[in-house]
């Protein structure tokens, strides 16, 4: 293995931030002459225009799921006495629970071919245990 | 879905502090080159090193570099592959190839039977780290701790694991060290001359 260089050496053991606090690598920063305050604000700029498009594409998704699974269920018996259990799991699936809820309750279904009361209280009690089913605040 | 996990894990992240850690990581990358600008502040296409830092964050949001949290969970290091590899698209672009050779990082890389343009390069770039090696030996004159940490470097140390245990200090001493030697560095003119040469 050859060795490394002065200038490799110095250039990697000075770029390696480790052990520094923010405000020490602020204090770094700005005696090199950058503005921290700019800089901070660009990359929060950034993050919130790449979570704003993230979460569009995340919406047009969730639609095509949601759509897919509105026909799996159009497909499945349900049992007439599960009826209101089934009102409530079209609301999971409508995305009113979220995400995750939205993930789970997909999964459960392609799993069966019908779906008895039993099953739809099942699937609504793991969602419970699992804190899915608190309502989705900005979905 | 993965794409959701992604989103709610680049949403908790702390941005101001790793926008911090990688400007300051991609200056010191900057610093290992030697720019047409006579500058590692001022890249070519005008970019400068926050402008990579800044770019590397914006590639992983917009998924031109997506990040793989399952196969990268460290996604401070994900973005450091991002800076390095930009900065190395820059060394090999035309503008910076019209003015300056570019010195490698390392110096005994040169094939074994070098052609005449490889010697001429290689001393060129033996000429440029002398002169880099000896500003930083002159600045750190009469700091025995930061002259013990330059006689590291000569020995190909970087880490502060090896260092401290080859210089018998404990690591928290070996950051120490380093912020004594920033102080320093911000007023070195290959880290900050600003277009001089």
């Amino acid at each position: 293995m050859t060795k490394k260089g002065f200038i490799e050496c110095l250039t990697d053991f000075m770029s390696d931030s480790e052990g520094l606090t923010q405000e020490e690598i602020a204090t770094e920063l700005e005696e090199l002459g950058i503005d921290t305050a700019k800089l901070a604000a660009a990359a929060d700029g950034i993050a919130k225009r790449g979570s704003a498009a993230r979460r569009l594409a995340w919406r047009d998704r969730a639609k095509d799921r949601r759509a897919e699974i509105e026909e799996l269920l159009k497909f499945k018996q349900i049992e007439i006495a599960a009826l209101d259990l089934k009102d409530k799991a079209r609301e999971i699936l409508m995305g009113r629970y979220g995400q995750g809820a939205i993930s789970y309750a997909e999964a459960y279904f392609r799993k069966r071919d019908s779906f008895s009361e039993n099953d739809l209280e099942s699937l609504i009690e793991d969602l419970e245990d699992l804190n899915l089913l608190e309502e989705e605040k900005d979905g | 879905m993965v794409q959701d996990r992604i989103l709610e894990l680049l949403e908790r992240v702390d941005w101001k502090d790793i926008t911090f850690r990688l400007t300051h990581y991609a200056i010191w990358k900057a610093c290992r080159y030697d720019w047409k600008s006579g500058s590692p502040d001022q890249l070519p296409g005008g970019r400068t090193p926050q402008d990579m830092a800044l770019n590397a964050i914006e590639k992983v949001w917009t998924g031109v570099r997506e990040w793989d949290p399952d196969k990268y969970p460290n996604l401070y290091t994900h973005l450091k592959w991002i800076v390095d590899s930009d900065i190395d698209h820059l060394i090999k672009s035309k503008e910076h190839d019209k003015s300056r050779r570019m010195p490698e990082a390392r110096f005994d890389q040169v094939s074994e039977t070098p052609n005449p343009e490889e010697q001429l390069i290689a001393k060129e770039n033996k000429a440029l780290e002398d002169e880099i090696r000896d500003e930083f030996y002159a600045m750190v004159e009469g700091d025995e701790d930061l002259e013990t940490l330059m006689l590291c470097f000569d020995e190909g140390i970087d880490k502060p694991q090896d260092i401290a245990e080859q210089t018998g200090w404990d690591v928290s001493k070996a950051n120490n060290v380093k912020k004594r030697l920033f102080r320093k560095a911000a007023r070195l003119k290959h880290l900050t001359r600003k277009g001089e040469k």
